[in-house]
């Protein structure tokens, strides 16, 4: 029925929802919640179209969408979209057309998600960069 | 009205056979948490067995105050010597030993009369919400793989005996995973409900829903999690535990096509319940989306406003590469040369 009683009713308790003490936002951990928190926009229950961003495997990252029309029949009512792409950028850009063409409101937090999975992946950096001046790059290439 | 698709109905090895039924107009019902939150409490009241403290507690002894002029508060106390109890204070609630405030009665009100009205209202609610995926999801179940909410199964489901023929079937309308759910979430109860026979709790599974029992309740009541009841006489203790809508719920068909002539419909009013027709919502359209962006309201409503401009943000070029680059083109070859030298 409609998504706005459905948010009605699941808005202050559901088994996904997160509350804290000293946290005024709560977090709601559902699949199709880009965000993870909890609201009408990003909850993903209730809202008849709604993406995941998720790794299949580490390092594999899939979109899927909800499809419009079947709620009622959730066995056949997702849309798998892999993506066999590792880059960040390739990853965002496929990850845009995608989710603008589906759900315009949710493309930009959508790219957002799959550069963050996927700047997970890269080695965290231990030692901090080397600092070089003007000075020295002007000596060292002095001819 | 709403409308009212077909459901299709499932054979018991999870088939979609040509039976298709009209989803009854229970499932069209107002969804009021607030009613069958209230309700639930209620009538969760009328198990409630009586408890008090004994009537002669605190009360058994034969103290006497010892009155003024003795430098001591007036309370009662314990006649006697040669213990330490002598001289004590008794009787008072703010004595050791003494009765409590407002002593537990057992004719306390434990029970509650709930109109039957409202019982009604409140049951049509907790159906219909376990028609809403979505709230079936956010209370908890998994059904991620179920071909259709409502799950409606054909009637060879009532006929089963053996436990083994339940699972069967729960495993392949792919059920199984809200059960192990269950399994997964058995753990000791806190507090002292442990030694007075209450030692385990476990999350509940799916709600079986039949029509006729040839042998049903027997073969799944062993499974945990699970609830079977018969559609004439539902419980909302069963069908909205806790007072929280959206049990996932197994029907059979023979109740599921019982179900407009146990509830009525909006045109016909129940068969079996006197003087009842079901509910109708306050709002006939509650889709707020629809609304806003409908053409009555869209012609009516004046242009949006253009937003004021965003200001534009300053961004820090210290942190934002692109940005330091358009300001010193210089940075890109002292960034080259740091990397050479991080190399190095």
């Amino acid at each position: 029925m409609s998504a706005d009683i459905a948010w009605q009713v699941i808005r202050n308790n559901s088994a996904l929802l997160v509350k804290r003490k000293n946290i005024d936002k709560a977090f709601s951990t559902e699949r199709f919640n880009l965000t993870k928190t909890n609201s009408r926009r990003y909850n993903g229950f209730v809202n008849n179209k709604a993406v995941a961003v998720e790794f299949v495997k580490r390092g594999v990252p899939q979109i899927v969408l909800k499809r419009s029309r079947e709620q009622s029949k959730p066995a056949s009512s997702l849309v798998v979209k892999p993506l066999n792409k590792t880059n960040g950028r390739r990853a965002r850009v496929t990850v845009q057309r995608i989710v603008s063409g589906y759900r315009p409101s949710l493309a930009m937090v959508a790219q957002r998600k799959v550069s963050q999975l996927l700047r997970s992946l890269r080695p965290k950096r231990t030692t901090p960069h080397s600092k070089i001046t003007a000075e020295e790059v002007a000596g060292s290439t002095a001819i | 009205m709403a409308a009212r698709p077909l459901v299709t109905v499932y054979s018991e090895k999870n088939e979609a056979t040509p039976t298709q039924v009209k989803l009854p107009a229970v499932f069209r019902a107002p969804i009021r948490p607030d009613v069958v939150s209230f309700i639930h409490d209620q009538i969760s009241r009328n198990k409630l067995q009586a408890r008090a403290v004994s009537t002669e507690a605190g009360k058994q002894s034969s103290a006497e105050s010892w009155g003024t002029g003795r430098a001591v508060a007036r309370i009662p106390r314990v006649r006697g010597g040669g213990t330490h109890r002598s001289g004590q204070g008794a009787f008072g609630n703010m004595c050791r030993g003494g009765h409590m405030f407002a002593p537990l009665k057992v004719w306390r009100r434990w029970h509650r009369r709930v109109n039957v009205a409202q019982k009604r209202y409140a049951i049509t609610s907790a159906i219909a919400a376990s028609g809403m995926p979505a709230l079936v999801q956010a209370r908890g179940h998994v059904i991620d793989q179920v071909a259709e909410i409502p799950f409606v199964v054909s009637d060879k489901v009532e006929a089963f005996r053996k436990t083994k023929e339940a699972v069967a079937f729960l495993r392949r309308a792919h059920l199984w995973a809200d059960i192990e759910k269950v399994y997964n979430s058995k753990r000791y109860r806190a507090g002292v409900g442990k030694m007075r026979n209450r030692r385990y709790k476990q999350k509940l599974g799916p709600l079986v829903i039949y029509g006729q029992d040839a042998g049903v309740a027997r073969a799944f009541r062993n499974i945990p999690g699970i609830d079977v009841l018969n559609v004439e006489r539902l419980n909302l203790l069963k069908v909205a535990p806790g007072g929280h809508l959206g049990r996932l719920v197994i029907w059979t068909e023979s109740a599921f096509k019982k179900l407009d002539a146990i509830y009525g419909t909006q045109s016909a009013p129940s068969e079996l319940k006197k003087g009842f027709v079901l509910p109708t919502a306050k709002m006939a359209n509650p889709d707020f989306t629809r609304i806003v962006r409908s053409e009555e309201v869209v012609k009516a409503v004046r242009p949006a406003r253009k937003a004021a401009a965003a200001p534009k943000v300053h961004r820090n070029p210290l942190k934002k590469f692109a940005l330091m680059k358009t300001l010193n083109p210089y940075a890109a070859v002292i960034r080259e040369a740091a990397h050479k030298k991080q190399k190095a």
